[in-house]
C-alpha cells in the first residue's frame, strides 16, 4: 500500500493561480529527486490541454500529472492551499473549479502504478477521511489522515 | 469477449483509475469484458479494435464506436448511472 511521504506534503501553500500552485508543489518533487523540473513544465503544458480539476463526491481536488521520462520515482505530492485557485474541470474544460487540495502525481511512464492510483481513488471516495483531511489543523494531522 | 478501451489525455493516470472501477463494477454485475487503455489522441486508430470507448474527459463522439464519458468513476458521482449506460451499450453490440 502506498504511503504518502512527509517531505512531499505541503500545507498552507500561497499561490494566486494554479500555475504558481503546481510550481510550488513541484519544488518538493524536484528537491526530493522524485522528478526533475522538466516534468513540472510538462505537467503545466498538459494542464492546458487536458485539465485535471475533479469535483468528487467529497470535495474538489486537482490531480495534475503528465506522461514523462523525467520522473524517477512513483510518488504523489499533496498540497493544501491557503486560498483556493481555479483549475479547469477534467470532465468539462469549460467549467472552472475552485481547488484547495492538489495531488501532484508523478509516475514513471514505463511502469504501471495502478496500486498507487487505486489508493488515491479510494481516498477520494472515503467521505470520513476526506472530511478529516479537509478540517485538519496542520500538516501532521493531514499526514495521519492521508495514511489512514 | 467485448473490448472496452478507456482513454485519457496521457493514457496513464486517470484511465488507470477509471479502469479499476469499471472492472470492479462490471465484475459485480457479472459482465465479462476485456479492458485496455489508450491516449485520447489514439482512439481514431483503434476503432476497429474496440466495442466501446470510455473517456475520462469530454470528447467529441466522432467515432464509429460508441463513446461513454467515464468521469463518474473519478468523481464517484452517478457511478451507477454510467455503469448502467455501459452495460446497455455492451448489450446493444452484436
Amino acid at each position: 500500500m502506498y504511503q504518502f511521504k512527509k517531505e512531499l506534503v505541503i500545507d498552507d501553500i500561497e499561490a494566486s493561480n494554479y500555475v504558481e500552485a503546481i510550481r510550488e508543489l513541484g519544488k518538493c518533487l524536484v528537491k526530493n529527486k522524485v522528478s526533475d523540473n522538466a516534468y513540472i513544465n510538462e505537467v503545466l503544458e498538459r494542464e492546458l490541454i487536458y485539465p485535471t480539476g475533479l469535483k468528487t463526491r467529497n470535495g474538489t481536488v486537482a490531480i495534475p500529472h503528465a506522461t514523462s521520462n523525467n520522473v524517477y520515482e512513483n510518488e504523489i505530492a499533496v498540497g493544501r492551499l491557503k486560498d483556493t485557485v481555479i483549475f479547469r474541470s477534467m470532465e468539462n474544460p469549460d467549467e472552472d473549479l475552485a481547488v484547495k487540495f492538489i495531488f501532484l502525481i508523478s509516475i514513471k511512464s514505463e511502469t504501471e502504478q495502478t496500486s498507487m492510483l487505486k489508493m488515491l481513488m479510494k481516498l477520494f471516495m472515503n467521505e470520513d477521511i476526506m472530511g478529516k483531511i479537509k478540517s485538519s489543523k496542520n500538516k501532521d494531522e493531514m499526514m495521519d489522515y492521508l495514511n489512514y | 469477449m467485448k473490448h472496452i478501451i478507456i482513454a485519457c489525455g496521457a493514457g496513464l493516470a486517470s484511465s488507470s483509475m477509471v479502469r479499476d472501477r469499471i472492472e470492479e463494477c462490471l465484475q459485480e454485475r457479472g459482465v465479462a469484458v476485456r479492458v485496455s487503455q489508450a491516449r485520447l489522441s489514439e482512439l481514431s486508430s483503434l476503432e476497429n479494435d474496440a466495442d466501446l470507448f470510455v473517456t475520462t474527459m469530454r470528447a467529441d463522439n466522432a467515432y464509429s464506436v460508441p463513446l461513454i464519458h467515464g468521469s463518474a468513476f473519478l468523481t464517484g458521482i452517478n457511478e451507477d448511472v454510467v455503469v448502467d449506460e455501459i452495460v446497455a451499450a455492451l448489450e446493444e453490440i452484436k
